[in-house]
């Protein structure tokens, strides 16, 4: 634990950086560092007090990144059992999320390079598309259905080894 | 009083071996013999953890509120974090993606995908893993939709486990046509075990040995494999393969130079419960090789050995730092050109100084498997860790051993003398034998630090243990340690996994 606790506080310096809709925010530079592009741009003397503008990350999901990387750079090495347990808790419970904020944080993970969190995300979201049917994914995910019966019937043909072993959805197939 | 740890690892480490391995085969009670039923548990036990599960998750905050949301965020999603969800999804709920909309259609096919077969079952029996326990409607069902899934995706196929499917003779075609799909599509893992049992006496295809070039890790079960004599020799098919499993099949000789030859990355070699005459180990990368419950001989030329076989002969390897479990007496031991019999004299040609660990297994109340312990013992002078297993139920012909002074009158074992630190007794049943062994190792191992002696639960009255206790260590106090373990007296307990993991230093006691 008191290993953890110092990594984080290699440098006691604290980042800022700002969101699309203008809100400041500040995190251990250890919990910056977990996003490349925070990473490049903290190299490259480019975190200053003003802060590092983050062009297409709206401050929701940007107060949640903070929050992911804090808690994670806090506990990066020399893992106890318990620690890697209670942090593999804080993730499921972190990613709990109503769909917008789960594309927010899917897109928001990816532009800034934070691996860990983007992988989160990329799962929780097949998570939920696993066990369903289309019907019920495009329900679930507002999708509209643009397909022609004909198409629709094409497309049942072409895997039909998927379509046939499972439970036939309400509409297609 | 506290356990020590070495009774803590060891009583853990079968628990865990034991429970989620319980027939994992899922296949019917009835199609096996007992030792066929114990072979087959252990491979399956020994397959990789596939990398996606068909567990879905049920909760989310929105469908609570009554499912679906307004607006498709999804769908406007980039490309490549498309691609990325749908890698991880089962291949069924992966193809399902295609009948979403237009923006989806087209998206599954180029996704690098994990398929594996028991994803294809129904309900719950895919979550759970659960096999088609016969040859029936539902294993064709999973072999025919497994064969229309590699021909419906383009691949690449990070993942392929294919364990479900009954294959017969007249299914050459199919396991050829799998085999050339992923060849050509690629796949840089893949599990392929054919049910229930080597019955149905059908060849692998050569292709699988000759173009599946892309492939990391492989595991095969339950087949005959093909005669590789008239493969090209030289060519390096497996340029990239690390680990590779062989488990319960017809092995043909010579197989073991072609594939190590064709294998130069090759680190891990694991054999289980397969026939196999020869396996002439020649590899440069080769780190660990296991064999279990198998029948070989002729070893040579690796860095570190694992394995229960029945003739052994080590050649050059000079970096073998692990050798295991010897059995003195039923395994003939050559080193180089010398066989080791009672009364080889140690020299330079008949030694293996760089082994480290070494583990035996002696019935100590037959006399003819105790006379060559010391010899087999003087080969590895520079032993710091002995395990010793006592079999003490091994039924056998041989004269009763009834000299207590043998151990005495054997004279000077190297190892014991000036480097074992660690001996550690398995299977210990208090008998007189046994302790015959043990007061030796107390009296003449100098610099030992730690003796661990287990024992059966059952038997904690009739160890006793004072003589030991009180016996004139010459190492200075008594360094033994008595620890009850439920293992003890049934033969030995391993885990293919655990041992082929490099961060622990004694695989005999990572269970």
């Amino acid at each position: 634990m008191a290993a953890a606790t110092d990594d984080a506080g290699d440098s006691n310096e604290m980042i800022r950086v700002v969101s699309s809709d203008g809100e400041h925010f500040e995190m251990p530079e250890a919990a910056a560092n977990l996003s490349l592009v925070l990473r490049h741009m903290i190299e490259d003397d480019c975190a200053d007090a003003a802060g590092i503008p983050l062009a297409v990350v709206a401050a929701k999901p940007l107060a949640k990144i903070v929050d992911y990387c804090t808690k994670h750079a806090a506990k990066s090495s020399g893992l106890t059992i318990e620690e890697a347990e209670e942090l593999k808790r804080f993730d499921a419970e972190f990613i709990e999320v109503d769909t917008d904020m789960l594309y927010d944080l899917l897109v928001a993970a990816d532009f800034m390079g934070v691996e860990g969190l983007s992988k989160l995300a990329v799962q929780r979201t097949a998570d939920l598309i696993k066990g369903k049917t289309p019907e019920q994914n495009r329900e679930t995910f507002g999708i509209v259905n643009d397909f022609t019966p004909e198409e629709e019937e094409e497309i049942c043909k072409e895997n039909e080894w998927a379509f046939q072993i499972t439970k036939p959805p309400s509409r297609l197939c | 009083m506290n356990r020590p740890t070495y009774g803590d690892a060891y009583d853990s480490g079968r628990h865990e071996a034991e429970t989620p391995a319980a027939r994992r085969h899922g296949l019917d009670p009835g199609t096996l013999g007992p030792n066929e039923e114990m072979v087959l548990r252990f491979l399956y036990y020994s397959l990789p953890e596939p990398p996606v599960s068909a567990v879905a998750s049920p909760s989310w905050a929105s469908d609570e509120g009554g499912g679906g949301v307004g607006v498709d965020r999804i769908s406007v999603l980039p490309d490549d974090l498309l691609l990325n969800i749908i890698s991880r999804l089962p291949a069924r709920d992966g193809a399902h993606t295609t009948a979403l909309s237009s923006r989806w259609r087209r998206l599954w096919r180029s996704a690098p995908i994990v398929l594996i077969d028991t994803h294809l079952l129904q309900g719950g029996a895919a979550a759970e893993g659960r096999r088609p326990p016969r040859d029936g409607s539902v294993s064709r069902a999973v072999t025919s939709a497994v064969s229309a899934a590699l021909e419906a995706h383009q691949g690449p196929f990070p993942f392929v486990s294919l364990t479900c499917s009954f294959l017969q003779q007249a299914d050459h075609d199919v396991i050829g046509r799998w085999v050339h799909l992923l060849a050509t599509k690629g796949v840089d893992e893949l599990v392929l075990v054919n049910r229930p049992w080597l019955v149905h006496w059908l060849f692998l295809p050569v292709e699988l040995f000759v173009s599946c070039s892309s492939l990391r890790r492989l595991c095969l079960g339950t087949w005959l494999f093909p005669d590789t004599r008239h493969l090209p020799r030289g060519a390096t098919t497996f340029l990239k393969l690390r680990d590779l499993v062989l488990g319960c099949s017809i092995i043909f000789v010579d197989f073991f130079d072609f594939v190590l030859a064709a294998s130069p990355e090759l680190e891990i070699l694991t054999h289980v419960g397969s026939a196999t005459a020869s396996a002439r180990l020649a590899s440069r990368s080769l780190r660990c090789a296991q064999f279990c419950i198998s029948a070989v001989d002729d070893v040579r030329k690796i860095n570190l050995l694992r394995c229960v076989l029945v003739r052994i002969r080590i050649g050059h390897a000079p970096q073998l730092r692990v050798l295991g479990y010897l059995e003195p007496g039923v395994q003939t031991l050559r080193i180089g050109n010398t066989t080791i019999e009672v009364g080889t004299k140690p020299s330079p040609a008949t030694t293996v100084p760089s082994v480290q660990v070494l583990a035996l297994a002696v019935p100590f109340h037959i006399a003819i498997r105790v006379n060559i312990t010391p010899s087999f013992l003087r080969c590895f002078p520079n032993v710091e860790t002995l395990h010793v297993e006592s079999k003490r139920f091994l039924e056998t012909t041989g004269d009763i051993n009834d000299n207590p002074n043998f151990w005495n009158e054997t004279g000077r074992i190297e190892c014991i003398q000036s480097h074992l630190r660690t001996m550690i007794f398995h299977g210990f049943g208090g008998e007189d034998c046994e302790f015959a062994f043990l007061m030796f190792i107390a009296e003449n191992a100098r610099v030992l630090e730690t003796m661990v002696i287990l024992f059966e639960d059952g038997l904690r009255e009739a160890v006793g243990a004072t003589a030991l206790c009180s016996a004139k260590w010459t190492s200075g106090e008594s360094k033994a340690r008595f620890v009850a373990s439920r293992l003890s007296g049934i033969g030995i307990a391993w885990s293919l996994k655990a041992a082929a993991d490099f961060s622990f230093d004694d695989p005999f006691l990572c269970l």
